[in-house]
């Protein structure tokens, strides 16, 4: 046990990469094989981040389970994870999403092993963000993380899937390219005597009080900001977001939104925030602004999508305004409701596409106009996915709640109109997400519909369960969570309230 | 251990996740959990009656955890018990329990009792929450939960679009009511530096009332007076109050919320939710008081929704529908006694009339189910046919009429004695002159509804008989409580000055007694006459034909028969300005980011990439040209 909590992190990482190689080797007409491979590492990978959760010493706090094994050191770079507060919601997120995805994805019948390899692959890119404390390592896993997506979607994938795919992967790829430019500038900036990657040595450079000089971080600063933004998504770099969703494969929609968009704002707040605060103290008043374009705008358009992908695609871009939102406003609370909700929006986006993928496989529609009435048919669909709507809508008892709730009180004091915009946008969310319900499963139902079989079998219902009973326990209980993700935020506020101190703001 | 009160909360939330988890294959197991759930409740409450008796304002009981936070701001939930939330304590479990058996009843056979029991369950949590709660944000976090119970329950005939739409309908209205409710929470908070009741009570010294200068928002945000800041917090959190109490101009969602099984209109429409923004007042009374002009704003607004919900009342025909504006009445009632400084006699009014009102609605249930339609003019003479129902209807009328004697006229002769002896922020008209006229108004339709339904020739079709043991039981008991409540305060000095002081939140005024005097007696029956007495020459003696005066009326009645049109103009507004709003976005979006800049973009790298091309010919003679030409500039340049 202890030689496992001793690796913990590099075992997260090394799994579903392994499990990456082994599935070349795995029989591609064995597909159960694959499929019972897929759903027993990310369970094991599912244990490992509940084993991180439960041993993260939130007394201490800081970064914990740290390893660093030198790679290059002539260039500074070296393996090196760790985790904090929030880096610790944010590997859960992954466990639970990743085991949920395996096995929804166990309904794939076309190249099930292809698919499982992309998967893994994704995967281990994304355990790597979340855990690397190394600049360089941290931008191999961001890339590493991507690339699956194009594949996913553009084999897999269903309306307008081509042109989704190029959007999303352009977009990505052209946002990671501004932020190399921003992290390779870092690097070069002289912040350390030695040019390092080595996160920890930069954080304590800034932490001594010998950060880059403002002009500098004010240049720096928007760099990283638009290049994490762009797969945030903030306005008005969201358009590959909606499309995107829509013709992803529902398992990859799942990863897709359920992990993949939170690395943008992840990584706005492990790097931009933390090595540039005085940057981030010009800038975050612009994030401010704009995340109200997020939230408003975003939910306008949802309003009139007649495709569900499109309504959940659009709604996700107005969540993120919350995120950003909470992230500008820099207060302990604004920004641990943040992270909050990037894990609590990580779990229901994920539920929501998961359901409307079980549904869509039968009815090879998802447009408005079509459905209706589906309650009567799958109860228990519709059920999960009324709750899912209103954990969506921020419904008490679902985690999305209590984390928006974070977000608007922690940013009141700080951005007042942005902070009542946002709370319109509550009255905005519920229009759309109460509508798109009402049109797909309340109602008369069409005789087309009257085949359609309900999730009956444990395996189809586990992944639904897994989700909402991890959005439920933190929505009944935030404590847990928010206690723990706040021994990571207070350090990083206090920070950029020191830097906002020091520059008179 | 988690001690009794916690038991009371949290037994209906394990009734609803039970019967979801599996119990609702079983509907009477699911039935009898959810009952038996709300019955403890109701029995652990009663403990503590004798202790709020003898305690007085004290607090009876308070257990609080920490629910979330970071950084010095930290959000708690509890469990407050003191004399007001014991006196909703009982409303709630005590009518919600008779409600409960009534539904056994009511919705026997229905493919759907046991969600419908667990839906139950739901509400009797949320609602239970709300009277815990001892700061705002737990108040905060029930009232969504009350709004979305009530969303479902509204849709529980899902099948049916008119059911989903009043259903959306709650819930939208509700929300841009909370929409205020939680811009006012932030500022109280901010400002009190707590969300806990008694601290913000603390909090609200003299010096602190006294402040000229008040920074709402932070730096970024807005500087006010201490009494601008009364008076606009006060306000804002008021829209919570007109969504869930469904006052005027928030009041749209309660008549369409008819939707719902009748059980749900007694128990959510009628007698517990609505008044939940009534309790949220008594309960935040001290931040009211202070400022005249919020303390004007609601008494102003609580008596134009009881008139203006009583005219349309006149015009309706759909039995309950008449039920819910009568509600929104009654409900302008007591948000009026509150501005005026009654929050014992809105607390009042607020119990007899679950009394009552539940009775009247379940008596309509019963009819409904016995003749099958909504529509009085489909019914009449049916006293003879169910004479149980007939006569706990009858009572329960008269109750709500303020018949001498009978809990509403102790509780409403409270309310009308204040206006009679208004504060000096009062508008003459609307305080004193108008709540008569509704008094009037409210004699005349109930008695218009009784004679169309009970008297006069069969228009019913089919053959009704009475109702089950199980749905007419309670219906007796709730009867028993509306005629009897009042009477024990009569004989009994003692109870009726405990029962006002545990209402009365500190620091309140002085509230007026009703005497049983001749005068107040004689009034009461003059009002009581004057509108059943029209009813009654114009519905059961037919000396005037209705029809002629709603031609003598004309645009008056069809003001009154169209709610006053604020239903068309909500829909016009949602259909015209927010609609094209939002179209207006997307096309921004298709057009601008998508068209434009992103394919824009593509088009762009696409072009110079083309243009790029052609000079990537193959030719080497083409290359030297290039190469020389590049090397010309460079030396151009550079001379």
């Amino acid at each position: 046990m202890s030689l496992i909590l001793d690796h913990l992190l590099t075992l997260l990482i090394l799994l579903p990469a392994v499990a990456t190689a082994i599935s070349f080797f795995l029989p591609a007409s064995n597909k159960s094989l694959i499929r019972t491979f897929g759903c027993v590492t990310s369970g094991v990978c599912l244990l490992l981040s509940i084993v991180l959760f439960l041993n993260y010493d939130q007394t201490l706090g800081d970064f914990q389970f740290l390893k660093k094994i030198p790679w290059v050191p002539d260039l500074g770079i070296s393996f090196q994870v760790g985790v904090d507060g929030i880096s610790v919601a944010m590997v859960l997120l992954t466990g639970v999403v990743y085991m949920a995805g395996s096995l929804a994805s166990c309904f794939i019948d076309k190249r099930v092993k292809d698919f499982y390899i992309l998967l893994h692959a994704l995967v281990a890119g994304v355990f790597g963000v979340f855990v690397s404390l190394d600049l360089f390592f941290f931008y191999f896993f961001f890339e590493l993380a991507v690339v699956p997506m194009y594949l996913l979607i553009g084999y897999w994938g269903s309306s307008n899937r081509e042109y989704a795919t190029m959007k999303l992967t352009l977009y990505l790829t052209a946002g990671a390219v501004v932020a190399l430019i921003g992290l390779l500038m870092l690097y070069f900036s002289g912040l350390t005597a030695e040019p390092t990657f080595d996160l920890l040595i930069l954080r304590e450079a800034v932490m001594s009080g010998n950060g880059l000089d403002l002009a500098t971080q004010e240049l720096l600063f928007p760099l990283l900001l638009v290049g994490f933004a762009t797969i945030a998504p903030m306005w008005p770099l969201h358009s590959w977001s909606p499309g995107g969703h829509a013709a992803a494969p529902a398992a990859a929609s799942m990863m897709h939104a359920g992990v993949l968009m939170k690395l943008g704002s992840y990584a706005i707040i492990r790097i931009a925030l933390t090595l540039l605060p005085e940057g981030a103290v010009t800038w975050l008043p612009w994030v401010a602004v704009l995340c109200c374009f997020n939230i408003i705008y975003g939910g306008y358009i949802a309003m009139t999508q007649r495709d569900m992908k499109f309504v959940i695609g659009y709604s996700s871009s107005s969540h993120m305004g919350y995120v950003l939102l909470g992230i500008a406003s820099c207060t302990v609370l604004s920004v641990n409701g943040a992270v909050f909700l990037m894990f609590a929006h990580g779990v229901m986006t994920a539920l929501a596409f998961s359901l409307i993928g079980f549904f869509y496989e039968q009815t090879h529609t998802r447009m408005l106009d079509d459905l209706g009435g589906l309650m009567q048919q799958i109860p228990f669909v519709g059920t999960l996915f009324l709750m899912t709507a209103m954990a969506s809508l921020g419904l008490p008892g679902f985690a999305n709640f209590a984390s928006e709730l974070m977000v608007l009180v922690g940013s009141w004091e700080r951005y007042p109109i942005p902070t009542i915009l946002g709370i319109f946008g509550l009255v905005i969310g519920a229009t759309y997400l109460l509508r798109m319900f009402k049109e797909s499963f309340f109602g008369p139902m069409d005789e087309r519909w009257s085949e359609l079989r309900d999730a009956n079998t444990l395996l189809e219902r586990a992944p639904f369960l897994l989700l909402l009973g991890t959005l439920m326990l933190f929505g009944f209980y935030p404590a847990p969570l928010t206690d723990l993700i706040a021994t990571g935020v207070a350090p990083i506020v206090e920070m950029i309230q020191s830097a906002e101190a020091a520059l008179g703001v | 251990m988690p001690s009794g009160p916690w038991f009371i909360l949290f037994l209906p939330l394990v009734s609803a996740a039970l019967i979801a988890c599996g119990l609702h294959r079983n509907w009477k197991l699911s039935a009898a959990v959810s009952i038996a759930a709300v019955w403890a409740g109701f029995f652990i409450t009663v403990m503590y009656v004798p202790d709020a008796l003898s305690a007085g304002e004290g607090v009876l009981f308070h257990e609080s955890f920490r629910w979330a936070g970071a950084g010095d701001i930290e959000f708690r939930y509890g469990a407050l018990i003191d004399g007001l939330s014991l006196m909703m304590l009982l409303v709630v479990t005590g009518v919600g329990g008779l409600i409960h058996i009534y539904a056994l009843g009511y919705m026997k056979g229905d493919p759907g009792i046991s969600r419908f029991f667990a839906f139950l369950s739901l509400f009797i949590f949320s609602m239970l929450g709300i009277v815990f709660a001892d700061n705002l944000f737990q108040i905060f976090i029930h009232w969504e939960l009350v709004g979305v119970s009530s969303f479902l329950l509204i849709g529980y005939y899902y099948r049916k679009p008119s059911a989903n739409d009043a259903a959306n309908k709650a819930f939208l209205t509700n929300r841009v009511g909370d929409f205020g409710f939680m811009i006012g929470i932030l500022m109280a908070f901010y400002a009190l530096g707590t969300a806990d009741f008694a601290g913000m009570a603390a909090a609200m010294t003299p010096e602190f009332l006294a402040q000229d200068i008040f920074q709402v928002g932070g730096a970024n945000g807005w500087a006010m007076s201490g009494e601008t800041f009364l008076w606009v917090t006060g306000g804002l959190l008021l829209m919570g109050v007109m969504g869930k109490s469904a006052q005027f101009p928030l009041h749209v969602w309660l008549p369409d919320a008819m939707e719902g099984p009748t059980p749900v209109s007694a128990l959510i429409h009628a007698a517990t939710m609505v008044a939940a923004g009534v309790f949220l007042l008594c309960r935040l009374f001290f931040l009211y008081m202070p400022s005249e002009t919020a303390m004007s704003i609601i008494a102003h607004m609580g008596a134009f929704t009881a008139f203006f919900a009583a005219t349309i009342a006149t015009t309706q025909f759909d039995i309950k529908r008449i039920l819910a504006f009568s509600t929104l009445s009654q409900l302008g009632y007591m948000v009026m006694a509150v501005g005026l400084g009654g929050t014992d006699a809105a607390m009042f009014h607020l119990t007899t009339h679950a009394f009552f009102k539940a009775c009247l609605f379940l008596g309509a249930g019963a009819v409904i189910h016995a003749v099958h339609t909504n529509d009085i003019r489909e019914m009449g003479g049916l006293r003879k046919v169910m004479p149980i129902t007939f006569w706990t209807f009858f009572i329960s009328t008269l109750a709500l009429c303020g018949f001498p004697g009978l809990s509403g006229f102790w509780s409403k002769d409270g309310i009308l004695h204040l206006t009679a002896h208004p504060p000096a922020y009062a508008d003459t008209f609307l305080i004193t002159v108008l709540p008569t006229v509704t008094a009037v108004l409210t004699s005349y339709y109930m008695f218009r509804l009784i004679f169309m339904t009970w008297f006069g020739e069969a228009r019913y079709h089919g053959k009704p008989h009475e109702a089950p043991p199980s749905m007419w039981s309670p219906l007796v008991v709730l009867t028993g409580l509306a005629t009897l409540t009042g009477w024990s305060f009569f004989f009994n000095a003692e109870t009726m000055e405990a029962f006002r002081s545990i209402t009365r939140p500190a620091g309140a005024p002085e509230p007026h007694y009703v005497h049983f005097d001749m005068p107040t007696i004689l009034h009461a029956l003059e009002i009581f006459t004057l509108g059943a007495g029209a009813a009654w020459v114009a519905f059961h003696k037919k000396w005037i034909d209705p029809e002629k005066i709603k031609t003598a009326l004309g645009p008056i009645h069809r003001l009154f028969d169209n709610r006053w049109y604020v239903d068309d103009v909500y829909t016009w507004i949602v259909d015209n300005i927010q609609q094209n709003f939002a179209r207006l976005c997307n096309l921004f979006d298709q057009l601008v980011i998508i068209k434009t800049l992103v394919n824009g973009s593509a088009w762009t790298t696409r072009a110079s990439g083309a243009l790029a091309a052609r000079y990537q010919s193959g030719s080497v003679r083409a290359y030297v040209l290039l190469f020389l030409a590049g090397v010309a500039a460079m030396l151009a340049l550079n001379l």
